[in-house]
């Protein structure tokens, strides 16, 4: 696959080019001025921005991170979020990869039916399966464990990996696997040596993914915990925004300490985020 | 929250930094934990409530170190969600918060409270709390929750004093003189009042209510609520619901009411762009927390002016009472035994002083509150509190949820938006209460 | 079997056997309490007989609209500018446009709540820029309109994703095909249509399923914004379906709402996949 963009250039039509820079323009200013608005606001005391919703603070002051800090109770809910993000990404990955290559490169006639009954998970809510979940935990004795929040997140993870998976391993040349089948490597052999190497870049784009999906999560972990301890920030963020009671300030302080993690890992890891991309034909 | 045992007493000591917390998990430590009792509060951690719990906590524990309780946060509509599928799968806590209307219909009138009658009876409760707190909730007598002595009044006027004499403004007596203040107060800039009805059950809730029980009256409002020789489609509903056209009409609500949050309503009334706040008592917190010491002394709480041919006193407010604490039918009789001294506890008048603090007025029997009263705000709402002469009902304390979000709330945004009309909106309330509600069963 | 199988068992475990559950209380009446009561098709019948219902449907309608129009060809057009450097600073905007997407509905909710509200952000802009205090943006207040605001800011947040997807698949082009026909003097109107976009084909369709299976099931980013109002404007069939159970303790009703969900996403996949296909044999 070539990283490079061809350099040389057709003549661009100038319309083409204005609406490049409009769309682009656009799209900057609508991600950049609402980021600083909520950065800046974050650093407002309630009574100032009740004042103004939109003016720079007069005086800037870190008391809405201390208080959010304490009210969420961050610190412990920071381990929580990183231990069911990235276990629940280990996890997917290799499910995914291994259903994917089934899928994708295996031949059975039941291929295709099994793939789309895999889909059918796309299409499915926590929200809307949250009562059967909660009960059947119940019933199993999971609820109120951070085993009951890993199992529905791998569970709910898993379409949209799979989907990717299949889609990137199908790119891959059937020679390469033919190749190895007549140097008398079995399916596991194939796996291992071939496939998982080979899909180095669609494991960094699910990771991302999961990773991502299970950090913003917060309807799973509010229903299913009644303990504090194996909570997350998502719902520590939550419990910072009030019905009769609220407060801009503690709440844009919550939101910036619980978004920051992500922003980093998207600073960090944004190059191997295309890779994973690039796709198959969708016939199966 | 958990405040149980030794080891956790530790983690939450290295990790959390809130001395409230840290004085809560020290004396968990070291008390002889003999019976554990879980709660679920519905409210989040930014609310006075929360902060009040905490503290209410920490003397409950030196009184009954032998009783741990488990708190545990969640946001309103959260709240019952979760308890819903608590419910539902037989994992309810021990101590429930219930509202003494129909909110939490979907536990009390499926056996899932202990009707607290014998404890009342046996300690004696009504000795010091008024009758009004102690009031039937079931169909059979049954009282399932005692909650702190108040009543949350859901329309109060706010003003701002200041405002109004720089436009030369007195608090108006009469609908009509409120009406002709709403054009001079646009003419000069301003708006004349703010709702913040986004989430749709403030119109109903803060207006509604207060409109149709003065309109119709109490007996009759009583009586449409039965079906007993009375409606909702009524002259009486649908002049409440045509007072709120004309308000419409008049400037005194504004076509944008629909979309504009309670955040952005506090916000425009506090920043000084309108000059009439209308809400709920509970405003009294969120004003103090976007307000300085002297801008509270600015704030007037008033009862909506007069409405010609009114039935009850403009001395009046609608209102429910507080939400209270039930016990869970399924604990142990020790569990009910530790959960019933907690409930005590939060009605005792010894703790008066501890509500105070925070901002919660309760009404006692045995005394008044004022002396504990220090913030200009509070000694507002205590004087509000104090002059209503008539508690009026709000409609969605006693209708069923579904009918009055479904048709009311979402029909007043319509008919605010001049999409439908007090004719049409009074006559399908109506027709789903006929068919569904559970108080014309 | 052996590769596929941890990943079933724990998909059917969590994901089929809800699914089940609610096919099966779909037909009944339950409260939550007790055994549901069986009532044949009447959940389903009421529910086609709500107006709020068949509102919402058409809004759903519209993001699906926005996704398959709007998204996704502006994912590839950007992707497509930015993998022929036809500005500078690609870096920048890749990631200024892909940013949204990482963050949680709840924020960007919250966030755009603000922008969009009558006296919000651009209320309180043009308010200053005209001179009128009283200025209010009253966008919502139109029973066809009051989903727009929530349609730009989808557009907004998830074409990013689409752009990363086709710029992955773009950069599989060899560059020297290109290369070949700009020095044959091709326009790049005649790159982008005869050499770039037949390769894109499948690229198209697949997201274009991930596309409709996203747009009708999200809400949350929704309720945060608008609440579904004013009134039920701009309500959509996932709001519709978590108000009916849990605001009412209607698990029956809302169970029929999130079978129909699912039912529609699929038949629309399959119809989108079949004229798909039939478009590429003919082709």
């Amino acid at each position: 696959m070539s990283r490079q963009s061809p350099s040389v250039r057709a003549i661009v039509p100038w319309p083409f080019r204005i609406a490049a820079w409009v769309i682009l323009f656009g799209f900057t200013v609508f991600t950049i001025c609402p980021l600083v608005w909520v950065l800046y606001t974050s650093f407002k005391s309630q009574s100032e921005i009740m004042r103004s919703l939109i003016a720079p603070p007069l005086v800037w002051t870190l008391d809405n991170y201390r208080n959010a800090w304490e009210l969420g109770e961050f610190s412990g809910l920071f381990f929580n979020s990183f231990l069911y993000s990235t276990v629940t990404t280990v996890i997917v990955i290799l499910l995914s990869v291994s259903a994917g290559f089934a899928f994708a490169k295996i031949p059975s006639r039941k291929t295709r039916l099994w793939y789309s009954f895999f889909l059918v998970g796309l299409l499915i809510t926590i929200s809307s399966s949250i009562v059967p979940i909660f009960v059947a935990e119940t019933w199993l004795g999971l609820d109120n464990t951070r085993l009951g929040i890993l199992i529905p997140y791998v569970a709910f993870n898993i379409s949209f990996a799979v989907y990717l998976a299949v889609a990137y391993i199908r790119g891959i040349h059937d020679e390469i696997i033919e190749a190895a089948k007549l140097d008398g490597a079995n399916y596991l052999g194939i796996y291992r040596q071939i496939i998982l190497p080979m899909a180095r870049p669609i494991i960094t784009t699910i990771a991302i993914f999961t990773f991502h999906a299970c950090w913003i999560e917060y309807v799973l972990v509010y229903m299913i915990s009644s303990d504090s301890s194996i909570r997350t920030v998502q719902v520590g963020v939550s419990l910072l925004n009030g019905r009769l009671a609220f407060n801009y300030g503690f709440l844009f302080a919550a939101i910036v300490i619980a978004t920051l993690p992500l922003f980093i890992l998207f600073v960090f890891f944004r190059r191997h985020l295309q890779a994973g991309f690039s796709m198959g034909s969708m016939k199966g | 929250m958990k405040h149980t045992n030794l080891e956790r007493g530790s983690v939450a000591r290295w990790l959390s930094g809130a001395t409230v917390a840290l004085t809560l998990c020290f004396v968990g430590a070291f008390a002889q934990a003999e019976t554990t009792v879980t709660a679920l509060l519905p409210f989040t951690k930014v609310d006075n409530a929360a902060r009040f719990t905490e503290e209410l906590y920490a003397r409950f524990q030196e009184q009954h170190p032998d009783i741990s309780i488990e708190f545990d946060y969640l946001e309103h509509d959260a709240y019952h969600t979760k308890m819903q599928t608590l419910a539902i799968s037989g994992n309810l806590p021990t101590i429930l918060t219930l509202w003494p209307g129909k909110r939490t219909g979907y536990l009390t009138d499926q056996g899932y409270a202990m009707d607290l009658r014998p404890m009342i009876e046996q300690d004696n409760i009504a000795e010091t709390q008024r009758a009004v707190f102690l009031s039937p909730q079931g169909a059979n007598g049954e009282v399932y929750e005692l909650g702190l002595p108040l009543v949350n009044y859901s329309n109060v006027v706010y003003a701002n004093k200041a405002l109004m004499a720089e436009l030369g403004l007195e608090y108006p007596a009469t609908l009509e003189e409120f009406e002709e203040q709403a054009a001079k107060i646009i003419e000069a800039g301003y708006r004349p009042v703010v709702y913040g009805d986004q989430s749709a059950w403030v119109m109903q809730s803060c207006l509604l209510s207060m409109l149709t029980a003065r309109i119709g009256g109490l007996e009759w409002f009583d009586k449409a609520r039965r079906g007993d020789s009375a409606s909702f489609s009524d002259e009486e509903f649908v002049s409440a619901i045509a007072t709120v056209s004309r308000m419409v009409d008049s400037g005194l609500i504004a076509e944008s009411e629909p979309m504009t949050t309670r955040e952005q309503a506090m916000s425009l009334f506090v920043s000084g762009r309108s000059v009439y706040l209308v809400g709920g008592i509970w405003e009294v917190s969120n004003l103090k927390n976007a307000l300085s010491e002297d801008q509270q002394a600015n704030i007037g709480m008033y009862t909506f002016p007069e409405i010609a041919g009114q039935r009850t006193t403009s001395a009046s407010s609608s209102g429910a009472l507080n939400t209270g604490y039930g016990i869970s039918s399924s604990a142990s009789e020790a569990e009910a035994a530790a959960a019933w001294e907690w409930v005590k506890f939060v009605i005792d008048y010894a703790n008066a002083d501890l509500a105070t603090k925070y901002g919660i007025l309760p009404v006692y029997k045995e005394g008044g509150i004022e002396e504990f009263l220090e913030n200009t705000l509070d000694m507002e709402s205590y004087r509000f509190s104090s002059g209503i002469e008539t508690v009026l009902p709000v409609i969605d304390d006693k209708m069923d949820a579904e009918g009055v979000n479904e048709i009311i709330n979402a029909g007043l945004q319509e008919l605010i938006l001049g999409n439908t009309t007090p004719e049409k909106l009074a006559v399908a309330y109506e027709n789903w209460v006929a068919a569904n509600d559970s108080n014309r069963q | 079997m052996l590769l596929t199988g941890p990943a079933l068992f724990v998909y059917a475990l969590v994901i089929v056997l809800p699914v089940l559950y609610s096919l099966v209380l779909s037909f009944t009446e339950w409260s939550g309490v007790g055994w549901p009561r069986f009532v044949g098709f009447e959940n389903y019948s009421r529910m086609l007989s709500d107006p709020v219902f068949w509102h919402s449907l058409r809004n759903n309608a519209l993001i699906v609209l926005v996704s398959l129009i709007g998204q996704i060809p502006l994912g590839f057009f950007l992707a497509y500018i930015l993998y022929r450097r036809l500005v500078r600073l690609p870096a920048f905007f890749e990631a200024v446009i892909f940013f949204p997407t990482l963050l949680s509905p709840v924020v960007v909710g919250l966030l755009f709540a603000v922008v969009f509200a009558p006296v919000g952000l651009i209320a309180d802009l043009i308010g200053k820029i005209q001179g009128l205090p009283l200025f209010e943006l009253l966008i919502f207040n139109s029973k066809s309109m009051a989903i727009v605001p929530y349609l730009i800011v989808i557009l907004w947040m998830y074409t990013g994703i689409y752009m990363i997807i086709f710029l992955a698949n773009l950069q599989k082009i060899q560059s020297e095909t290109i290369e070949a026909a700009v020095l044959d003097g091709a326009s790049e109107w005649g790159i982008l249509i005869k050499i770039v976009m037949p390769g894109q084909i499948p690229v198209f369709l697949t997201t274009s399923i991930y596309a409709i299976a996203g747009s009708l099931k999200g809400f949350e980013l929704l309720w945060v914004m608008t609440e579904g109002g004013p009134s039920y404007y701009s309500s959509v069939l996932g709001l519709y379906m978590i108000e009916s159970t849990f605001s009412y303790y209607k698990y029956g009703f809302g169970s029929a709402v999130a079978i129909m969900l699912i039912l529609l996403s699929v038949v629309v996949i399959v119809v989108l996949t079949q004229v798909a296909e039939r478009l590429a044999r003919e082709t």
